[in-house]
């Protein structure tokens, strides 16, 4: 909002109602109202894009988009496919967003998950997955997870 | 123009400065003109050298569990059997990740990592179709994969591809040192960290497999030379297959081979089954000593150990401590260097008699204090446990205790501790011995340290920890002992509870806070409920016993708990016949005394019940 407010300021009177009416319409990762009002967000959902190193982070941390970066599109591939493969094995148990970052040749995943299951079989999945994903990426994988009781405990608002 | 001459200003200035700084340089250079700069040599660091350094400068945080469980509360393991599951679980899971690889091998083949990483890329199979030769033989060998070198072998032998007499002899190797089966890999920490312990317990027990791989490839060895029979002598030492190792010693002895200096050590330890006596077995030792004498074989510290090792059966006789301190003194001779495995010997020999006490321990103590330790033998695992044994049952001394505990915390000493079960021994003793001692901060200081992260009391050591505490009389730790026997799953062991009780009824004292009181009374409150629930689940099979309800009442009337202590009067009341024995009659005596006083009079009508 502070964007479209400060806007005004620098451009010419006229095509104030042009841009304003183009952003009307942008709505990637924005959520809709329920009619209720009892949509839960996360915190994480709860910012629109451009609040991105504002008030919330990014949702994958590397280098690959600067300048020479290596395998850009190589790396968002790998990350759709980490994200995939994590909300699949940890079927119903993630909490929030994949967070994926990558350091030199590590990549650490971190998430919420639910205390639904034993913590025996969250170990075991643990190493499960830190196993098949560094087979299948060639590097070694960490997880870093945080559990919570329920759902609710990570809501930031309902909408 | 005032610009310009401003800037010029500047610039003059400037270099006045600069002269200045110049002339006052030089100034200090004549003056140190006279020492000589030692320019230290070039130390060649290895690329992890600053991590260690930097980690060097980190210590353990007693507050966090073990960096190998997640981060998180609900994941902290707080018992032994927790931290047991939740290690061994996470393994599973990369076994399971593991076997996927290996089952479907077809969908790993793409290459991402530049240079490669083989451990990320699933095993080879090696098959009739494959194409082999000596080459892939001498790989396989140099990565020690047992049994695809048996198989490469074989199908060598089946297209009749001619194996040299060193590659050979490296796969007898091979297959002796690993008893013809694959070890456990490096990379299954935790099963390895669990589960020697049992390997350890199997120890003199004949593992070797007689008619194994290793006896055949032997066999097919045309004119096998010293070099083999060393090997295979040592291989079947290794797994306790002493009488063949020494028949095939003298077989050997007979051709007249010089056998190589450890084929001699595991001919020495072969005394411990073929020979029976102490006389025998030394004969035997002196025998072999001389033999490597005479064919110019110095010995070395396995020598020695296993000398020492054979000495440790044979304790009961006197002699067995000459000999040792014999041996000792001939290693000096050849500037060997005794180590952990040595002493753990020593140790053995020596404090094998609980009449006449040794103080050993302390002079290896004063050895091995200022010596940066590194493991030289599989048995020096062994010595920081019984080094700690020693100072619970033989000395009888904290202080050398602390000595022992000091020295396994340095540098990286604490490798050599073995593994879990060794290391729960190890604090096992260490505890013991620290609840011998009065003071009780000096207890806890180390408790707080080590458990529960480190250590979790065994019930054994869990009572002796509740009886420091009675003696003590330190009661503000009641209740965080309580909630430890709690965490650690022991309250369901009848003697700490019992312990527990009787040491609280006997230290209430008047003098303490009303806070203490209170406290104290709600305490024993949590522990009746407690004892009850696991009653009715049945973990606790042990019936109440009236002076142990009475100690409760007594507890419960001096933290002004008066609910609580109705409630077990009724239950001394209504179930009579499950109860052992009756309460002091002080105690009900007390209870009356205490409603008349607080005019609790429904409380009195109940107890009037009981007193019918």
């Amino acid at each position: 909002m502070m964007f479209l407010d400060t806007l005004p300021r620098f451009l010419p009177a006229r095509s104030n109602y042009l841009i304003l009416s183009r952003c009307k319409h942008v709505q990637a990762a924005r959520y809709k109202r329920s009619i209720k009002g009892n949509k839960p967000l996360t915190y994480e959902m709860a910012g629109p894009p451009h609040t991105i190193a504002h008030i919330k982070g990014w949702n994958s941390w590397n280098t690959c988009n600067m300048l020479d970066g290596l395998r850009p599109a190589e790396t968002a591939i790998d990350d759709e496919f980490i994200r995939r493969f994590m909300t699949g094995t940890w079927h119903d148990l993630i909490a929030s967003e994949i967070i994926i970052k990558r350091q030199h040749d590590i990549i650490r995943i971190a998430a919420i998950t639910v205390q639904k299951i034993s913590v025996t079989k969250v170990y075991f999945l643990i190493g499960y997955t830190e196993e098949l994903l560094s087979y299948w990426l060639q590097c070694p994988i960490k997880l870093e997870l945080q559990t919570v009781e329920d759902r609710t405990a990570v809501v930031f608002k309902y909408i | 123009m005032l610009n310009n001459y401003r800037t010029a200003f500047l610039r003059k200035s400037n270099e006045t400065i600069q002269l200045f700084r110049l002339s006052s340089n030089t100034l200090e250079k004549s003056s140190s003109n006279g020492i000589k700069i030692d320019i230290p040599k070039y130390i060649n660091r290895s690329s992890t050298d600053i991590l260690k350094a930097i980690s060097s400068t980190i210590q353990r945080d007693p507050t966090a569990a073990h960096f190998k469980y997640h981060d998180d509360p609900y994941l902290i393991p707080v018992s032994n059997f927790q931290k047991r599951a939740y290690a061994l679980s996470q393994e599973s899971g990369r076994k399971a990740a593991h076997w996927i690889l290996n089952q479907h091998p077809e969908l790993f083949n793409h290459k991402v990592a530049f240079p490669p990483i083989e451990k990320f890329c699933p095993n080879v199979v090696y098959d009739e179709s494959s194409d082999l030769d000596e080459n892939e033989l001498k790989i396989i060998i140099e990565k020690a994969i047992v049994s695809d070198a048996i198989a490469v072998y074989n199908l060598l032998k089946k297209k009749d591809i001619e194996i040299s007499s060193d590659t050979q002899q490296s796969l007898l190797e091979l297959v002796c040192f690993y008893n013809n089966q694959d070890d456990l890999e490096e990379d299954w920490i935790e099963e390895r960290w669990y589960t020697q312990a049992n390997k350890n317990r199997e120890e003199h027990r004949n593992t070797w497999k007689s008619n194994g791989f290793a006896m055949t490839l032997f066999s097919t060895i045309k004119s096998p030379n010293s070099y083999h029979y060393s090997i295979i002598i040592q291989g079947m030492a290794k797994y306790n297959q002493f009488e063949e190792a020494y028949n095939l010693y003298k077989e050997a002895k007979e051709k007249g081979f010089i056998l190589s200096i450890n084929a001699y050590n595991s001919a020495i330890k072969t005394a411990i089954y073929v020979k029976e006596g102490a006389d025998h077995k030394w004969l035997h030792i002196q025998e072999i000593l001389t033999q490597m004498n005479d064919s110019g074989v110095p010995m070395n510290l396995s020598t020695l150990n296993s000398i020492l090792n054979v000495l440790t059966t044979m304790t009961s006789n006197s002699e067995s401590k000459k000999y040792a301190l014999k041996t000792i003194a001939e290693a000096k001779q050849f500037d060997i260097e005794p180590c952990l495995a040595s002493y753990y010997y020593l140790l053995q020999i020596f404090c094998s008699d609980r009449k006449n006490k040794s103080t050993i321990l302390v002079d290896i103590l004063n050895l091995i204090e200022e010596k940066s330790l590194s493991i030289k033998d599989l048995a020096d695992t062994n010595f920081f446990t019984a080094a700690m044994e020693n100072c619970r049952y033989h000395l009888q001394n904290l202080d050398v205790a602390l000595r022992v505990h000091s020295i396994l915390l340095k540098a990286n000493n604490y490798n050599l501790i073995g593994d879990s079960y060794r290391e729960s021994v190890y604090y096992r003793h260490f505890f013991a011995i620290l609840c011998q001692n009065e003071s009780v901060e000096f207890l806890m200081k180390y408790y707080y340290d080590l458990v529960p992260h480190i250590y979790i009391p065994e019930p054994s050591i869990t009572e002796l920890i509740v009886k420091t505490l009675n003696v003590a009389a330190a009661v503000e730790l009641y209740p965080k002992i309580w909630s430890d026997i709690l965490m650690f799953d022991q309250a369901d062991r009848e003697p700490i509870i019992i312990e527990l009780i009787n040491g609280m009824a006997q230290n209430l004292f008047p003098s303490f806070e009303q806070s203490v009181k209170e406290k104290l009374g709600l305490l024993s409150g949590t522990i009746y409920d407690a004892i009850e629930e696991r009653k009715e689940t049945g973990k606790i099979k042990m019936p109440w016993t009236g002076t142990m309800l009475g100690n409760l009442i007594n507890i419960c009337l001096f933290g002004d708990n008066i609910n609580k202590a109705t409630e077990i009067i009724v239950k001394l009341h209504k179930n009579q016949n499950e109860i052992i024995g009756i309460p002091d009659s002080l105690t009900i005596a007390t209870f009356l005394d205490y409603c008349i006083e607080k005019n609790y009079f429904n409380e009195l009508l109940v107890s009037k019940i009981f007193r019918k």
